[in-house]
């Protein structure tokens, strides 16, 4: 079945068409979750929690042409929202070893993810969707609600504090030596 | 930055397939609560198993009969079914959770542990909640809980968990890892919730661990780094019936108090293994002016039988000490790594009217595995200018730019604006390696432990 004919079913209250669509997006999804959050189990939680929301509001797709933007959307929603929870509720300090501790796999990749975490919101966003994702910048556009030139003006941003941070640590940083990765 | 990076990079993390379908039907469940039938699937897998359990129960346990290993060690259904805890699953498919029915009651808010393991070195275990607790906006309830009284010593001994939404309840599962070197066969290990919801109280248990069967390999092979003066013995491999634990013990100078150990561990087909936990400090003590610590590294599943062994490649991030050079120092001046192979060769200081400029190459130009880009950022953000006086705390350096004036060399140029009032004692050139020593971890020799 095509995709959009399961978009349009899922939109008219199919809940299994909703769950393959899931599916057949799954990489991207647990990816772009895994660059948000930087480890494996809080992906997971993210993935879960989009599934969650998407069946509750499917009936708010207006346009089936943009089901992957909108999934997007909510992806983006839950992986802020659970870094603001762990956020509220941990000291910073625990939380930095906590990234630390679930640190497994590519390090250049997660040198990366951590940089990208200090990295303001929106700066983020438009980072990972325009480079991991691919994304047009049209489309990002489209999925932050914002006009492509400020798209354009994050992305510049973005990618400019990304370049200072990478492989270097700040100047006014706490030092950190976590011997936990 | 190229985009093909960022994809490649993107297109190499790897997808836990299995789990990610888990957590998409999950999170459909959780939105369709109430009309979902309870699961059937659960008793059958749990009959069928019983006789790899009884397999398993006769060789591992000799005293006991086999109808009280099997009461100690019943067959359950599916505690870990929902929870992303690959060591748990692993066990319940082998039938090897203890189940528990423990409650504490606070608040009109009634906790039970429902099951424990204890495999190796880690422990889980599951529990439910009852009764009126705030659930937040996605259906979900967080609680604070502390393990050992929340021992400052011990690594998260407290901890935040969210439980899911059950048939007459939530469900939760916390993993910890045993935070001692020994592991002490048959144990309670204090266990406080301390806010289930938005409900502070006290719901406290003794949860009693039995630990399962499980081998020791004593391997007692010695690893070095001279130059980096640090060593490290793998004592021994901790083999469990869905974990496998590598204990370690290294020896670092006094001054390497703050170096962090790290393994990379190979199967035998040259494959890198995940690691649950990396680095867990056990115990830290000083000995003359050496430090010694023991360490445990975990791979959460069993790898008897899948591997040979291990390949372990140990390698120590180095704590380096910032280092200094006058502006009036003659060039050029070498400002190397006492204990590893890291350098900045200052070339050339000119100090003009409003500017200083400083030419120097990065690691005598070897650039191992790294991208030209790394150490521009590195000559960038940690060769600065800063007040003498103010040499040790991280202030707000000088002004600067930096460009390369060969990239395949590594050759940077650092232009500092300088301020009015300045003069040249009062200034000092600061080179801080600890960015590139946290990246380019030193290696220790490869140990290889065979695991039959």
């Amino acid at each position: 079945m095509s995709e959009q004919k399961l978009v349009l079913e899922a939109k008219a209250g199919n809940k299994a068409s909703l769950e393959q669509l899931l599916i057949l997006h799954s990489d991207q999804l647990y990816r772009t979750a895994y660059v948000y959050v930087g480890n494996r189990e809080d992906a997971l939680d993210v993935v879960q929690e989009t599934a969650y929301r998407a069946i509750l509001s499917i009936k708010k797709l207006r346009n089936e042409q943009y089901f992957l933007t909108w999934l997007t959307r909510i992806l983006i929603h839950c992986a802020y929202d659970l870094l603001k929870k762990k956020k509220r509720e941990i000291p910073i300090e625990k939380m930095i070893e906590q990234t630390l501790d679930k640190r497994e796999g590519n390090i250049e990749l997660l040198d990366l993810v951590e940089a990208l975490n200090k990295l303001k919101e929106h700066y983020r966003t438009s980072i990972i969707l325009f480079y991991f994702q691919d994304q047009p910048i049209r489309e990002i556009a489209k999925i932050m609600d914002i006009p492509e030139n400020t798209v354009k003006t994050y992305l510049r941003r973005g990618k400019d504090q990304l370049k200072k941070m990478l492989g270097g640590v700040e100047y006014d940083e706490k030092t950190i030596f976590p011997r936990r990765v | 930055m190229k985009k093909q990076f960022f994809q490649d990079e993107f297109n190499k993390i790897e997808v836990p397939e299995s789990d990610v379908l888990k957590a998409i039907q999950t999170g459909v469940k959780r939105a369709n609560t109430g009309t979902i039938t309870p699961k059937r699937k659960t008793r059958m897998i749990a009959l069928s198993s019983v006789a790899a359990a009884t397999i398993v129960l006769s060789s591992s346990f000799l005293s006991p009969t086999l109808s009280k290993a099997l009461a100690d060690v019943p067959v359950v259904g599916t505690f870990y079914g929902n929870f992303n805890d690959l060591i748990g699953r692993n066990l319940e498919l082998q039938t090897l959770i203890t189940e528990i029915n423990e409650t504490s009651s606070n608040k009109n808010v009634d906790v039970t542990i429902t099951s424990a393991y204890y495999d190796g070195a880690v422990i889980g275990v599951t529990f439910k909640v009852k009764g009126n607790v705030k659930a937040e906006e996605d259906g979900r309830v967080s609680g604070m809980y502390e393990i050992f009284d929340g021992d400052g010593a011990i690594s998260d001994s407290r901890e935040l968990t969210y439980m899911e939404v059950s048939e007459d309840g939530y469900t939760g599962h916390i993993q910890l890892h045993y935070p001692k070197t020994s592991l002490p066969e048959e144990t309670t290990f204090p266990l406080e919730f301390k806010r289930i919801g938005e409900k502070e109280g006290s719901w406290r248990f003794d949860v009693p661990i039995t630990q399962l069967a499980y081998e020791t390999i004593n391997v007692g092979q010695e690893s070095t780094n001279i130059e980096a003066d640090v060593s490290l013995q793998i004592d021994s491999i901790i083999a469990g019936n869905a974990s496998t634990s590598i204990d370690y013990t290294a020896t670092l100078p006094s001054e390497g108090k703050h170096d962090q150990i790290r393994l990379e561990v190979y199967d035998d087909q040259g494959e890198q293994l995940h690691l649950l936990s990396d680095g867990i400090d056990l115990e830290t003590s000083k000995e003359g002016n050496r430090m010694i610590v023991k360490g445990r590294s975990i791979i959460p599943e069993a790898l008897q039988g899948k591997t040979e062994y291990l390949d372990i490649q140990p390698k120590v991030a180095i704590q380096e000490p910032k280092q200094f050079a006058q502006l009036n120092t003659e060039t050029p001046v070498n400002l190397a790594s006492a204990r590893q192979n890291l350098a900045v060769n200052i070339e050339d200081i000119l100090v003009e009217d409003n500017s200083v400029t400083v030419d120097f190459q990065v690691n005598n130009g070897e650039k191992g595995n790294w991208d030209t880009m790394f150490f521009h950022d590195f000559a960038k953000n940690d060769v600065l200018l800063v007040k003498e006086t103010e040499k040790e705390i991280n202030q707000k350096p000088l002004k600067h730019s930096v460009t390369a004036l060969d990239k395949e060399a590594l050759r940077f140029r650092s232009t500092f604006e300088l301020p009015n009032n300045f003069t040249l004692e009062d200034y000092v050139l600061s080179v801080n390696m600890n960015s590139l020593s946290m990246n380019i971890p030193a290696p220790l020799e490869k140990v290889r432990v065979t695991l039959e």
